[in-house]
């Protein structure tokens, strides 16, 4: 049941993400892709393993399900958060962007916690809403750094 | 429970900083191919790659092995996932400098492959990867064959888009 539900949601994700406009070339969303799998990795590692406070599942289904939301589901909603947040120009846009994508990003994560798929150390409410807070502002600052790079030959 | 290896700064330790340094200077030095998006790509993949295998099989339920010298995390665990970045970087431009063409693929990929198995094997005997639960280095084999394969076709997916970007109809 999980692991339909979650590859459900990543399909739906994917999805929306082949429909969004996109204004970053191939190259930036594939890097940006990579880089905020890195840091969501980073961050569920450190907080699982070392810190306690959020830890995933042992049971097999539950392991691909929060696979799924760490590998597919978070690094994609970030991608499209970042190329809605190039596309669109007035600040009331972008603040419902950023609210939007905060809310689905918090209720998927509520939903993994409901069904088991991470148990919280502390609290709950609090603490997703803190790491998808700091997830997107990765994201926004990793993106600005990926435009800036020049083009042409280099490395 | 965290399980400790090694307390010491030693041989793993300098295996990854001399692989990184190494990595880093050979992909600085050598003659531009791509973009500098493009490469970026190519060297971040690998990182990509790594971080999610150690980060799957490397961890409960599975737990296959650990990485340096604690089984939690340590900020020589994010280095050691550093060095595959000129690795998947140098993988690509051999490629790429040598225009392998397809038939030829098969066996570049192979032989990538050994030489990952190799590198494997020398960082797993100087202690940076210590298996668990019954895992053996020949396991790595498929995994390398498939993370190799499908980067040649994140390589030719790019290069097609270039191509049709390059066509003027």
């Amino acid at each position: 049941m999980a692991v339909a539900l979650f590859v459900f949601i990543a399909w739906v994700i994917i999805s929306v993400y082949l429909f969004v406009p996109k204004r970053l070339s191939t190259e930036e969303n594939i890097i940006l892709f990579f880089l905020f799998t890195i840091i969501t990795i980073n961050i569920f590692t450190i907080l699982d393993l070392n810190l306690k406070l959020i830890q995933h599942s042992e049971r097999l289904p539950m392991f691909i399900s929060f696979l799924i939301l760490r590998n597919i589901i978070i690094p994609l909603a970030l991608i499209i958060f970042v190329n809605l947040m190039i596309h669109f120009k007035s600040n009331i846009n972008k603040f419902i962007i950023k609210l939007l994508i905060f809310l689905i990003l918090y209720l998927i994560d509520l939903l993994a916690f409901g069904i088991g798929l991470m148990t919280c150390g502390s609290n709950l409410y609090l603490g997703s809403a803190i790491l998808l807070t700091v997830l997107m502002l990765l994201s926004f600052l990793t993106m600005k750094l990926v435009t800036k790079l020049p083009e042409g030959k280099s490395m | 429970m965290v399980i400790v290896y090694d307390q010491k700064f030693n041989s793993n330790e300098w295996f990854v900083i001399a692989a990184l340094t190494i990595g880093v200077i050979l992909v600085w030095k050598l003659p531009k191919r791509f973009p500098i998006k493009e490469s970026l790509v190519y060297f971040i993949g690998f990182v990509f790659l790594g971080m999610v295998f150690d980060n799957t099989i490397g961890i409960k339920p599975f737990d296959y092995y650990d990485v340096n010298d604690k089984s939690s995390y340590q900020l020589m665990d994010f280095v050691s996932h550093l060095t595959y970045g000129p690795f998947g970087y140098l993988y690509i431009y051999f490629y790429d400098f040598f225009k392998i063409k397809n038939p030829y693929s098969t066996i570049y990929i192979f032989l990538w492959t050994i030489i990952s198995l190799v590198m494997e094997y020398i960082a797993h005997a100087l202690g940076l990867f210590y298996y668990k639960n019954g895992y053996e280095i020949y396991y790595s084999f498929p995994i390398y064959l498939l993370l190799l394969m499908s980067y040649l076709c994140l390589y030719k997916l790019l290069n097609s888009k270039k191509a049709k970007k390059e066509t003027p109809f």
